[in-house]
């Protein structure tokens, strides 16, 4: 287990959206601004919000590929760690690492939304079902704020 | 001499965040005006593209293609921060020359602002269309003699 699964939870957000592109935004925004509890520099905050904007564009382009549908987005402080859990119901995929590595030249496929998690977060991870969903869990590790006072 | 026709140049400025929901837009817009305006090269000026995706990759490298097929090229301004980030990691630099956005002052003004809208404002299809707005007209433009 990783060091950071014995800490506390000590914030956590919600948020379900319409799979619909112009919630893409929203959640970037949202989640950029709830990972400000932790001491990202700017330019990490910026990274996090590209991740989040690869994420939920997958689940809404690829998992539900444009139907109807919901993301759900899930933020957690755990720590000094920001772990954020995105889960559509939508087309799943058999084949998760050949998702993650292939096309990464071709910006209509998977593989580069997944190059830019991998290099915005510390870790990623995939679980997949076809027909049932995706789950994708991204984890940064932050500083903690005023943690040990004066 | 022959040497001096001028080429022609499609100046675009993109402005706001360039995303899976914004991109269609973009896109729709310069393949309208590359189309209309036959012009060979695009400077593809993002100084005010404040956010950047693979989804705004897929537009730039679109276009890329493009005008790659009719013998034009493409060349970016980019701003610093997390979008230059982004075209480095995409390897758009390795094809497509990135200039700082200091090095614009040598064009002349921009002849097609998109205005992309935030997209955390765009709250349909419609308000978003309401809020494109494409100053300047569409006309290629001759390249400054430098």
């Amino acid at each position: 287990m990783n060091s950071r699964d014995k800490d506390k939870v000590t914030n956590r957000m919600v948020m379900e959206i319409a799979s619909r592109t112009e919630n893409i935004a929203l959640v970037r925004v949202a989640v950029a601004i709830f990972a400000g509890e932790l001491d990202f520099t700017l330019g990490e905050l910026e990274e996090i919000k590209v991740a989040m904007s690869e994420v939920v564009s997958n689940a809404v382009r690829h998992g539900y590929a444009g139907g109807e549908g919901t993301v759900r987005v899930e933020a957690e402080i755990t720590g000094p760690w920001l772990v954020v859990t995105v889960e559509d119901r939508g087309r799943g995929m058999a084949d998760v690492e050949a998702a993650r590595a292939a096309g990464s030249d071709d910006p209509e496929r998977m593989g580069m939304g997944f190059l830019f998690m991998e290099s915005f977060m510390d870790r990623v991870t995939v679980e997949s079902t076809p027909g049932e969903g995706t789950r994708v869990r991204l984890e940064k590790e932050g500083k903690l704020n005023r943690r040990d006072g004066r | 001499m022959r040497e001096a026709v001028d080429k022609e140049v499609f100046h675009c400025a993109l402005e706001g965040e360039l995303d899976l929901h914004t991109a269609p837009l973009a896109r729709s817009r310069l393949d309208a005006w590359l189309e209309e305006t036959g012009a060979l090269r695009l400077i593809l000026d993002l100084t005010q593209v404040s956010f950047l995706d693979s989804s705004g990759i897929g537009v730039i490298l679109g276009r890329y293609r493009k005008l790659q097929e009719r013998g034009g090229r493409v060349e970016i301004l980019a701003p610093g921060g997390a979008v230059k980030k982004v075209l480095e990691m995409a390897g758009i630099a390795g094809i497509i020359p990135i200039r700082e956005a200091q090095t614009k002052e040598g064009f002349a003004s921009v002849h097609a602002p998109v205005a992309l809208g935030e997209g955390k404002e765009q709250t349909s299809g419609e308000t978003f269309d309401a809020q494109f707005t494409a100053k300047g007209g569409s006309r290629a433009m001759k390249e400054k003699s430098s």
